[in-house]
Parts: C-alpha cells; sequence; structure tokens
C-alpha cells in the first residue's frame, strides 16, 4: 500500500530552536489527512520535509518503507516530479505563463508527452469549473480559479501523494468545495493526501488528523 | 519530443514571456557589440583599409629582374608557383620593339614580351596559351600608344614578323613597372630567357622570408647578373602600423568585453533574484538543478543571438552613415561570437545561484 512516513525526524533552522524532535508520523494511501497546529509551529515546514524539499535534521522519510531523505538532489527531484503533487498556499503560478501553460509546468520535468497531457488538463479544468480561455494568464482570473489550476497542476499526472499547504485559505465556499472533494477523490482512488490547514471545517472533512 | 528539444522550447517560452528581463538582456548585448564596433571596429577598419592600400601599392611584390646572359629562364615560373606563400608568378622575357603592323607610322615602337605564367587568367587572359601559338595581347596604354582599334588589329617586331593582337590585359600594380606591356603569352613547358621576374607573396609580412626562398630556387643563375627589389620601407610600415593598431584595438575589445561581461552577470544576478519564486516553484514541482542552470544559460544565449544581431547591424550602420571604415564580416563575425560567449559565460553564476534557491524558503507565505 503507497505510504509516507517520517521517523524520528527532527528539523531547525539554522541558528534557531528545533522545530520538531524525533517525531514519528505516518500517511498512507486512500485517506486525506488534516495535519493541524497554531502558527509558528511548522506546518508548512513539515510539508517541505514531506515533499522532499529540506533534509530533516536528522531522521527519514521514506516512501512505501525506502528511505529517500538522504538521496542525492536529482533523485530527490525526480521523486517529487513523478510521485508528489502540491497545491501551494497561495496558488504560485507562473503569471507569465498562460493557464494551460502553468498546469503542464510538471509534465516538462518528468518528459510526458505534452498533447495527452494538455487533453488531460482540459479536461482537469472543465472538472474544476475552469471556464476560462486557455491562453489566458492567471492575473485574468479570479483567486479562486487559480487554486483550482494549481489543484490541476497538482494532480494532473495522478501522484501517489498530494500535500496541500492551506489550499482553501483565501477561497470562496464554492471553490473551497471542489478543492477539497477533487482531494478527497484522490484519495479514493489510492492517494495519500495530506492537508496543512488551521480550518475546522476542512478538518471535519479529511479522514485523519494529525496535530503539529 | 526528446528533453533537449523540451528544456530548449521551454527556455525560449520563458523568454518570449519574459519580455522586459529578456529585452534588457538584448540591450546590454547589442550595447556590448556597439560599444566594441565603434571603438576597436573603427580601429579595426582603419587599420584594414591602411593595410588594404598599403598591400594596393605593391608592398607584397618581389620583383627579380635579370640582366642579359643570367641564366634565369622560364622553369622557374612552375618552381616557384608550388610554393605555398606565393599568389601569383610571372615571367618576362626581354623587350622586343614592335610598331602598329597596319602602319608603322601610326604610334610609337613599344616592347613586346614573352610571358609565362601559371596562372594567365590574372592578367585577363581568357585561355592557357598552347605550344607554338603566335599572339599578343595588350594593355590599355599599349592599344592607345600603338594606334590599335581597340585591341583588335596586329603589331610588327623588328625581325619582320607579324603577330596578331587577340585581345586586352590588365595591369595590376605588380605589373606596373612594365608599362605599357605587350605580351606574347607562351606555355610553361616553352623554355625561354626571363629579364623580368614578378613574384606576389600572401602578404606583405611574408615578402621578406618568400625573397630568401626565391632566391635559392631560381636554379643555375649568375647572381651578379639578378638584382631583387622589394618595397622594404611599405612592408616595415604595414607591419607597424598592424601591430600598433592591432594590439590597441584587441586590448580595447577584450577590456570592453570584459565590463560588459560584468555588467550582464550582475544585470543576469538581479534577473535571477526577481525571479527567484519561479525558480523555487519549478524546484518543487520536479526541475532538477541541471535543468534550470541549462534553461537560463540557453535563454541567455539566444537572446544574446538576437542581441548581436542588433548590435552589429546598428554599429553597421552607424559606421557606414558616418563615412568611418566598416570592419571586415570575419571581425564582425568574432566579436559577436565573442560577445555571445561572454553572456553566455556570465550566466552561468547566476544560473547555479537560481538551481540552488530553496524552494520552502521561496514559496513560503507569511
Amino acid at each position: 500500500m503507497t505510504s509516507l512516513t517520517a521517523e524520528g525526524i527532527s528539523f531547525r533552522y539554522a541558528g534557531r530552536p528545533p522545530i520538531f524532535q524525533d517525531r514519528d508520523f505516518s500517511f498512507v494511501g486512500g485517506a486525506t489527512t488534516a495535519v493541524t497546529g497554531a502558527s509558528g509551529r511548522g506546518k508548512s515546514t513539515f510539508l517541505y520535509l514531506l515533499g522532499l524539499m529540506l533534509r530533516p535534521s536528522s531522521g527519514t522519510i521514506n516512501i512505501d518503507g525506502q528511505p529517500v531523505s538522504d538521496l542525492p538532489d536529482r533523485a530527490r527531484a525526480d521523486l517529487r516530479a513523478r510521485n508528489f503533487g502540491f497545491v501551494f498556499q497561495d496558488a504560485a503560478l507562473d503569471t507569465n505563463r498562460s493557464v494551460l501553460e502553468n498546469i503542464l509546468e510538471g509534465s516538462l520535468y518528468r518528459g510526458d508527452d505534452l498533447h495527452s497531457a494538455a487533453r488531460e488538463a482540459q479536461s482537469l479544468m472543465e472538472q474544476f469549473g475552469v471556464d476560462v480561455p486557455h491562453r489566458s494568464k492567471p492575473g485574468e482570473i479570479s483567486g479562486g480559479q487559480a487554486q483550482r489550476i494549481a489543484l490541476a497542476r497538482a494532480l494532473l499526472h495522478s501522484p501517489r501523494f498530494v500535500l496541500a499547504d492551506e489550499p482553501t485559505g483565501n477561497l470562496d465556499p464554492t471553490s473551497t468545495d471542489i478543492v477539497l472533494d477533487a482531494l478527497r477523490s484522490r484519495a479514493q482512488r489510492g492517494a495519500a493526501v495530506v492537508v496543512v490547514t488551521h480550518d475546522p471545517a476542512v478538518v471535519q472533512r479529511c479522514d485523519l488528523e494529525v496535530a503539529i | 519530443m526528446r528533453p533537449s528539444r523540451w528544456l530548449f522550447r521551454e527556455a525560449l517560452a520563458t523568454a518570449r514571456a519574459q519580455r522586459v528581463s529578456s529585452l534588457m538582456i538584448i540591450l546590454v548585448v547589442a550595447g556590448m557589440c556597439v560599444a566594441v564596433f565603434l571603438t576597436a571596429g573603427r580601429s579595426a577598419g582603419t587599420q584594414e583599409q591602411a593595410l588594404r592600400a598599403i598591400d594596393g601599392v605593391g608592398a607584397r611584390t618581389i620583383i627579380i629582374s635579370a640582366d642579359s646572359g643570367s641564366g634565369l629562364n622560364s622553369t622557374v615560373v612552375s618552381r616557384l608557383t608550388s610554393l605555398s606563400d606565393v599568389t601569383w608568378v610571372g615571367a618576362f622575357g626581354p623587350a622586343k620593339d614592335v610598331s602598329n603592323a597596319a602602319d608603322p607610322s601610326i604610334g610609337a615602337t613599344l616592347a613586346v614580351r614573352d610571358f609565362w605564367s601559371g596562372d594567365p587568367a590574372a592578367l585577363g587572359m581568357g585561355h592557357t596559351p598552347t605550344s607554338g601559338a603566335r599572339e599578343a595581347w595588350a594593355s590599355s596604354a599599349a592599344d592607345r600608344a600603338l594606334g590599335l582599334a581597340d585591341y583588335a588589329g596586329a603589331i610588327r617586331l623588328n625581325d619582320g614578323g607579324v603577330l596578331p593582337v587577340v585581345g586586352q590585359i590588365l595591369s595590376p600594380k605588380s605589373v606596373r613597372s612594365l608599362q605599357p606591356l605587350i605580351v606574347q603569352p607562351q606555355p610553361t613547358d616553352q623554355v625561354g630567357a626571363v629579364s623580368q621576374l614578378i613574384i606576389v607573396a600572401n602578404s606583405a609580412g611574408q615578402v621578406d622570408s618568400t625573397s630568401d626562398v626565391v632566391a635559392g630556387m631560381l636554379g643555375n643563375v649568375d647572381g651578379s647578373k639578378i638584382h631583387v627589389a622589394t618595397s622594404d620601407v611599405l612592408v616595415q610600415l604595414r607591419t607597424s602600423i598592424d601591430a600598433q593598431l592591432g594590439t590597441a584595438a584587441r586590448t580595447l575589445t577584450l577590456g570592453i568585453l570584459v565590463i560588459a561581461g560584468g555588467l550582464m552577470a550582475a544585470v543576469l544576478y538581479g534577473l535571477v533574484m526577481l525571479r527567484r519564486r519561479e525558480f523555487g516553484r519549478r524546484r518543487a514541482v520536479g526541475a532538477r538543478r541541471s535543468f534550470i542552470v541549462a534553461m537560463i544559460i540557453i535563454q541567455t544565449c539566444v537572446l544574446s543571438v538576437c542581441g548581436a544581431a542588433v548590435g552589429t547591424i546598428t554599429a553597421g550602420l552607424i559606421l557606414w552613415a558616418s563615412g568611418a571604415p566598416v570592419p571586415a564580416p570575419t571581425y564582425l563575425a568574432a566579436v559577436s561570437v565573442i560577445a555571445i560567449s561572454t553572456a553566455s559565460a556570465s550566466a552561468i553564476v547566476p544560473a547555479v545561484v537560481a538551481s540552488r534557491r530553496d524552494p520552502a524558503a521561496e514559496l513560503r507565505v507569511p
């Protein structure tokens, strides 16, 4: 079964007190897990550790039981491209590129066939109710639509792990429902979905909760 | 699609999408090229013009005069033609008086000379002489002096023989000393006495060494009856101009490229800092460091090519409009390639910095 685990991880930024010390976490495929905690407790940092963007000070991050946090940068980048889908707090779209190009960005690093990826991207846009021309720039669409575009980018390649950092932070209820439904649907199809949130309504809609 | 094509496509797409930063890179490279062409390039153009002028007045020419009985004959032509430092060899026999065959009272009495060369076309002759062919070719000065009708007619030798004049020969600066010139071309295997041997070296700088080599290849001759003449003063002047202007131009070019390269690196570093969130996002979504480094370098290289083209055309137009000498195309191409290489090399450090951005730090929202 798909699993993403953290074993005995500690992390500290240089010159600062540790954020975690010797903690264990486990996320399994098929479940949506909410990561909660007060502001400044390191929820986003935890997500970046799980997503192999940071290396833990000690302990390991494992995928299906295999330690991956100590792999070389190139291997971790490839793992991110193929196995992870990220939804960032503010969508983090490239404002100079079209919405379709934004969704397709990960395909570039995975070496996917662009034509079939573009068809899938258009299908996701329809599914998420983003009814804008594909050539639109992120500056020409609403915040809710931008976050749904970011969601499409994260889910395009059917990742095994979806990591979302406050994905509904600034969204209206309709957009929030679309995003959460899409994440739950992905979990039901076997992905391990981790959502960092401080919104009780979002926590309620997740299967599990982990407090930091 | 191959990854390299994707990378190239992405670099182009990014360059198109980020118009302001792309325009800045193009302008910096164009400015670099304009600065080089309007300073060192102008100097190089002047240098080339001066060297052409010196070469044009015969600085590359070696003239060997042989007195009667010297033993110098036309077999020397094939030996000297094989030298790699030699552009052209022409041997001229002793002068024989001729006059207009139609009416000796028209025009003057001139000299016709046997002529041997591996490349008679250099004097404008349309065909290689054949053994036994009796024909003469006249220069425009000889044509006028003899009163011929546009290089047609005939000339009479003192011994009574008549040669038809079949065409015009050119009179490049190397043979001006023999004007007004009329020649009777001879095949190279037809041996005859030579009174003037004219050798054109590849460059004025090779005249000294070529003269020595030629002197050793004249064959069995009486050295006391051989006189070698070169334009020593012109050769020295040419060498001096070449060295002084060349050094100055190279120093100036190097200085401008170093300064512009530093400026380019600073501009690119600034642009990388402006785009750090983009690079952080790319890394988070799965881009390898090598992808980001290659993308930035390709992007800079492509934009530099555009900048070099813009700069070269602009500088060329300015030089042309101001009447200043325009450097040779090879110089323009060389400076453009160096400018593109400098700009691309300047992108390496900013590209590596970009590839090492911490995605977590860049994507964090306060």
